[in-house]
């Protein structure tokens, strides 16, 4: 088979895999060496559905010995198949390196033959575009549960990240759709790299020339809207997965059905990107804003509501909280204000200094006012006089947020990472 | 009367510039001599590029008010916004008395037009990064086009010298006719008209992959033009290999 036709079979079986972030690592030039990696990762484009391409995504093969329900490759579904050699990767990933059209490589893979067959191939491909290729970019690699521990320990000397996708929240639905997998498949990998990356971390402390480990640590994803578990325990578990794993980032990934007529999958998902967008924003809330699961949903309210989002949902139900005086409030009570994110917040913490902020002062710093204006007051004057009634307030925030779908961007943006900057105005966008 | 400051498009020159007028009492405003003279009447005054007291002028703004005061204030210079030099000239009599914090009020008046043009650099610098693409010559040179909104070669070429650094490339800004070029050691700045390069014979091959693998990572049923377009504006479209502009 020519290159071009299993390229696009392999890019076709990796498109549903969300994750194409190159954030993480920065890494310099390096003497004899092909590229460097960017603390914030770079975008190169964006494909016809909206999303970033940063990473060369591919499978390395589509051929399956599986059968999940869920996965448009399991061996019973009939679609063409195909392998990209070793030494065709390499090549494919330096050529595109050196034309900028890429930051690197994100190798995933169907299980051919045996999870050790599969990961050991891929283990040959990363390790030889770090010698042979002298590739000093991005690679993340994918882990196949239920490959030798020897061969994870390997692969994540030549990866800058790895991740394992739990897919199925529940050890109920991953029986039912998935019954060759099991959860300790993917638990022990995960257990084994967050421990191997915690012992590189003390090493490097203790020798400067310690090797690297999984730098840009790991991620992993569940499919949303497949099977019937709630927001709540999706949270819930994303919360415990950053606890105990110390993992950098838990991706979601909205159902698209791949079966007909399927005797558990939906045909159909209602809304199933603006479930995911909210899952997102509410990931968000738990590692960038302070907030636990706990307080986001619980057993009486277990599904985020479509139509706020989960900070405003957060602050009807909380009206004790407010009005933030924008003057003296701290960082963290900064950050509970509808309207006001991380880069607004430390703006706010630095123009104050110098002189006292006014309410037309706000804007100029990146806070959504149209949000914010009936959660703050300014130096004791408060911009709208509203009083804080869920009732009234609640049809205001949604009227003027209709179903608008903020990019769930993949990459950290560049200027999450450089707090002094602009940031421009939200990129929100009508999803119908 | 106004004073009007003519420079001659340099950095160097808006220094000397910025240099001449910070003291004036009065209407004062600083242009590159090439751009429209205002319509007021106003006292004209051509300032000499003097590289030494250039020197001088940056060497305060880095020691007195930082790097980041610099960063600013040269990238703002980039933006080759016409009233940028009487802005820069405002923002950097008010940091002086202010001090180095002075860049952080970002919603002073004297600070917001330097902050917002440098921010806008910034901006197309980052996203360029990603966007420009380089297409291997038949002499083996890496050859990558653009014809980006601000003068932005000198900011993007180091990026590209750290990360391509084993290859030979230019970095061609069709637009200004102004090219970076880079030899495996040093980049440097020269004039280039826009010129029709030849290709290996390998480059159509690559394009062709490149061009299919854009096609066929997206989730056909999840079409967005919409959002592509928000990330991805389409002047910038013209010199994409994957997508027509």
């Amino acid at each position: 088979m020519e290159w071009q036709k299993k390229l696009e079979i392999l890019a076709d079986s990796a498109k549903y895999d969300v994750s194409c972030s190159s954030s993480g690592t920065s890494r310099g030039k390096s003497q004899g060496m092909l590229g460097t990696a960017a603390a914030a990762g770079i975008c190169h484009s964006w494909s016809d559905d909206g999303r970033c391409i940063s990473l060369l995504k591919i499978l390395m093969t589509n051929v399956c010995v599986y059968d999940c329900a869920y996965c448009v490759n399991r061996i019973s579904s009939d679609v063409p198949r195909a392998t990209l050699s070793p030494t065709e990767i390499v090549d494919l990933t330096l050529n595109f390196y050196r034309r900028n059209y890429i930051e690197g490589l994100f190798l995933s893979s169907a299980v051919l033959v045996s999870p050790d067959h599969t990961m050991e191939r891929m283990v040959e491909v990363v390790k030889r575009l770090r010698t042979e290729g002298k590739f000093n970019g991005y690679i993340h690699l994918k882990a196949i549960p239920g490959a030798d521990p020897r061969l994870i320990a390997e692969a994540g000397r030549y990866a800058d990240r790895m991740s394992l996708n739990i897919e199925l929240p529940t050890k109920r639905s991953l029986k039912l759709l998935a019954p060759e997998k099991n959860p300790e498949t993917i638990t022990a990998p995960m257990a084994q790299i967050r421990n191997t990356i915690l012992e590189t971390r003390s090493d490097q402390n203790k020798f400067k020339k310690a090797p690297s480990f999984v730098p840009a640590g790991q991620t992993t994803q569940m499919i949303v809207g497949a099977t019937g578990e709630t927001d709540h325990l999706l949270l819930n578990l994303t919360e415990k997965l950053y606890q105990r794993y110390a993992l950098k980032r838990v991706y979601f990934s909205a159902y698209v059905p791949v079966v007909q007529n399927h005797p558990v999958l939906p045909g159909q998902v209602e809304h199933p990107m603006l479930r995911e967008h909210r899952l997102y924003q509410a990931d968000w809330l738990l590692r960038f804003y302070g907030y636990t699961a706990g307080e986001l949903l619980d057993e009486l309210n277990p599904q985020l509501d479509l139509e706020l989002d989960p900070k405003c949902q957060w602050a009807l139900r909380h009206p004790e909280q407010f009005p933030v005086e924008i003057n003296k409030a701290d960082l963290m009570t900064l950050l509970r204000v509808p309207g006001i994110g991380p880069v607004s917040a430390r703006r706010i913490l630095k123009s104050r200094r110098f002189s006292a902020l006014r309410p037309e002062d706000l804007k100029g710093l990146g806070v959504v006012m149209k949000r914010a204006k009936y959660f703050i007051q300014c130096s004791g004057k408060k911009i709208e006089t509203l009083n804080f009634e869920t009732r009234i307030l609640r049809p205001l925030l949604v009227s003027e947020e209709p179903l608008k779908l903020q990019v769930p961007s993949s990459q950290l943006s560049f200027f999450d990472l450089n707090p002094g900057l602009w940031i421009p105005p939200s990129k929100e966008l009508m999803l119908r | 009367m106004m004073q009007l400051f003519l420079y001659d498009g340099s950095f160097e020159g808006l220094m000397c510039a910025i240099a001449s007028a910070y003291r004036i009492q009065g209407d004062v405003a600083i242009q590159k001599n090439d751009d429209p003279a205002p319509l007021l009447l106003a006292h004209v005054q051509d300032v000499q590029t003097d590289s030494a007291q250039a020197s001088k002028v940056i060497e305060a703004i880095v020691q007195k008010l930082g790097m980041e005061t610099f960063k600013r204030v040269s990238y703002a210079y980039f933006s080759e916004i016409p009233e940028i030099g009487t802005d820069i000239l405002h923002f950097l009599r008010y940091a002086f008395k202010t001090g180095p914090s002075a860049v952080e009020h970002l919603a002073h008046p004297a600070v917001k037009p330097v902050f917002k043009a440098s921010w806008r650099v910034t901006r197309e610098v980052h996203l360029m990064t990603g966007l420009l693409r380089f297409s291997e010559t038949k002499s083996g040179i890496y050859y990558g086009c653009f014809e980006p909104t601000y003068d932005i070669t000198t900011l993007l070429a180091p990026h590209f010298a750290s990360r391509l650094s084993d290859q030979t490339w230019v970095l061609h800004d069709v637009r200004r006719h102004l090219a970076a070029f880079y030899d495996q050691k040093n980049w440097w700045l020269a004039e280039l008209e826009p010129t029709i390069q030849s290709y290996s014979d390998e480059e159509e091959f690559y394009r062709t992959l490149w061009q299919s693998y854009f096609k066929h990572i997206a989730i056909e049923s999840r079409r967005s033009t919409e959002r592509q377009r928000q990330h991805m504006p389409k002047k910038y479209w013209k010199y994409l290999i994957e997508i027509k502009g």
